[in-house]
């Protein structure tokens, strides 16, 4: 008596068989009998346990087929850890590097924006000149913080957008407002892929003398304001922008109103770090400037014992 | 009943470089009522003819709203029309949804030729039957374009498509340096004197006619048939006496517009030799 054994592939599922052939010369011809299970394709444990037990397998019964058989789902199903084609499809759950806040304000003339250049990899900082504040276009300016990757992506995405819009050639150009919704659009789709891009973006502008300046969060809430910022700045920097901010406040003033916002950001937010770049766009264009950092004073007796007075901290 | 050998599908060529097939659907806007736009640095207004099929019915629709800054004119096969300014509502409804702004008007003509294009290098595929006057706003201004069947497409300060159009362009042609200094109701006045120039000796009513305004703070939208009554008796444009252009280019036309069929028969002789992709 022989046994062959064969696979067919069809989809992600296997068929294996298995064919009992009585050999010609006995008397008593037993009727061929076929055994066939299905295996999914990639179960290479389970296909890798057929064929290391394939002599053995030859040589069992009907019975010990069907155990085998068993084992073999049981095999399939001890595999763990890795993803196969037709496991669900699993998706960044957490952010890696991450960069913390972005500040921004409209003033007289146009935008200013403020960002630190930290990239913290957890709460460790472990990158020091990273830049969150990157020109689109002729009349925009793109601030992000949360996951670097994720915004380098949509800064490929943006400048291919920026290329076939000029591609036209035909004086037609998208704006702030038109690249906010854009980005609104391409926020909001993610997130309903449960596949966010772990992101807050800062969209500011100014087009046909038009100042504009909005907000997009990682899963598309979006809005405009004179003056926004992300993260810890919404907590720190925003109450300080409501109490201080003005329609006409000169390109000193905005600067100095950001940077007070930002020294108060590096003072209680731990991932920032001081170096930070301000940008400018006007009906002009665009300015970033080169890194620098803050003068700061760390001698506030509030520093020295910080959690004095705060029960249950150490 | 067929042309030549070279006409029966529109990817076969001719030896003198012409697709007839194309050439045909070029005709089929000839055939069709006159529509008539022109500009002015910040209005468009397109105009066309209301031609009933029959004295039992209404007439076709020739005029479209595509968006707030976008509608058209066409002239030919009224359901092709309907088909292509579908096309453009959805094209403007997607952009405005992603960017929340109008799209640019150019770039909508030029996806409108290359869908138009397509169907001229397709064995499985007939031409559009239609021409359209696109007209629209965008940032760079005002603007008036002319898709036709071919897939070609062009920019123009006054154009006019469709049956006896000819004496309307030769109305256009003689007064379109001052258009682009024009006020709103000159344009309009100058799209009603072109439309009557199309109409061989009949009378302009608001009736047979239908007019539509864009521009600088004026979403695209049709004037109601009062107002155009109005504007053509305050104007005293109404006369029925022969435009001066009319006669002329009627007869060279063949005076076809009515009789479907027998007018390409008619038409074709009068425009061999000219170039395969012209208008």
């Amino acid at each position: 008596m022989t046994r062959d054994i064969d696979c067919a592939w069809a989809g992600p599922w296997t068929w294996v068989g298995c064919l009992n052939k009585s050999s010609g010369k006995s008397r008593q011809a037993q009727a061929p009998t076929i055994v066939m299970f299905l295996v999914q394709q990639d179960t290479d444990t389970g296909l890798l346990f057929l064929f290391r037990n394939l002599t053995e397998f030859l040589s069992l019964g009907e019975h010990s087929s069907l155990n085998f058989i068993t084992q073999l789902m049981e095999s399939i199903q001890a595999k763990q850890g890795l993803v196969g084609p037709n496991d669900p499809i699993q998706r960044t759950q957490l952010p890696y590097v991450t960069g913390t806040s972005v500040v921004a304000l409209k003033y007289k003339d146009g935008i200013l924006m403020a960002a630190d250049m930290g990239g913290s990899y957890g709460s460790t900082i472990r990158y020091k000149s990273v830049e969150r504040i990157k020109p689109i276009g002729k009349h925009s300016l793109l601030g992000a913080s949360g996951e670097i990757s994720d915004f380098q992506e949509l800064l490929r995405n943006l400048d291919e957008l920026i290329l076939y819009d000029n591609m036209w050639d035909d004086g037609n150009s998208l704006g702030p407002k038109e690249l906010h919704s854009y980005l609104t659009r391409v926020m909001y789709n993610r997130r309903n892929k449960f596949d966010p891009l772990w992101n807050s973006l800062v969209l500011g502008g100014v087009k046909n003398g038009q100042k504009y300046l909005g907000m997009v969060s990682m899963i598309g809430v979006n809005f405009e304001d004179s003056h926004v910022a992300t993260g810890f700045g919404n907590h720190l920097a925003r109450p300080i922008l409501r109490d201080e901010w003005h329609e006409n406040l000169s390109y000193e003033d905005g600067v100095k109103l950001l940077e007070k916002c930002m020294r108060v950001l590096l003072y209680r937010d731990r991932s920032a770090v001081n170096k930070l770049q301000i940008a400018k766009i006007t009906e002009e264009g665009t300015t970033i400037s080169q890194p620098y950092a803050l003068k700061t004073f760390w001698g506030f007796t509030a520093f020295q014992n910080p959690t004095a007075g705060a029960e249950g901290s150490w | 009943m067929f042309r030549n050998q070279y006409d029966t599908d529109v990817t076969t060529w001719s030896p003198a470089g012409r697709l007839f097939q194309v050439e045909y659907a070029m005709e089929a806007v000839k055939q069709g009522s006159a529509a008539i736009g022109l500009r002015s640095k910040t209005h468009v207004v397109l105009g066309c003819v209301n031609k009933a099929n029959s004295e039992l019915s209404s007439h076709q629709k020739k005029i479209f709203k595509v968006d707030d800054h976008i509608g058209v004119a066409i002239a030919g096969l009224t359901a092709d029309g309907r088909v292509l300014s579908r096309y453009m509502r959805s094209e403007c409804i997607n952009y405005s949804y992603t960017y929340e702004s109008p799209l640019p008007v150019g770039r909508l003509v030029v996806q409108l030729a290359d869908k138009a294009q397509v169907c001229t290098q397709r064995s499985w595929k007939r031409p559009y039957g239609v021409g359209l006057l696109v007209a629209g706003l965008d940032e760079k201004g005002a603007h008036l374009y002319y898709n036709c069947p071919s897939g070609n497409y062009f920019e123009y300060q006054a154009f006019a498509i469709g049956s006896r159009s000819q004496a309307a362009k030769t109305y256009l042609e003689r007064r379109f340096e001052n258009f682009s200094e024009s006020t709103r109701e000159d344009l309009i006045k100058d799209a009603l004197m072109a439309i009557r120039e199309t109409l061989q000796g009949e009378t302009l009513k608001s009736s047979i006619c239908t007019v539509a305004v864009v521009g600088a703070g004026e979403p695209f939208h049709i004037l109601d048939q009062e107002t155009v009554q109005k504007l053509i008796d305050s104007f005293e444009i109404a006369g029925t006496e022969e435009g001066p252009a009319a006669a002329p280019d009627s007869a060279a036309e063949g005076g076809s517009a009515a009789e479907g069929g027998a007018a390409s028969e008619q038409g074709a002789p009068a425009d061999e030799g000219v170039a395969p992709m012209d208008i």
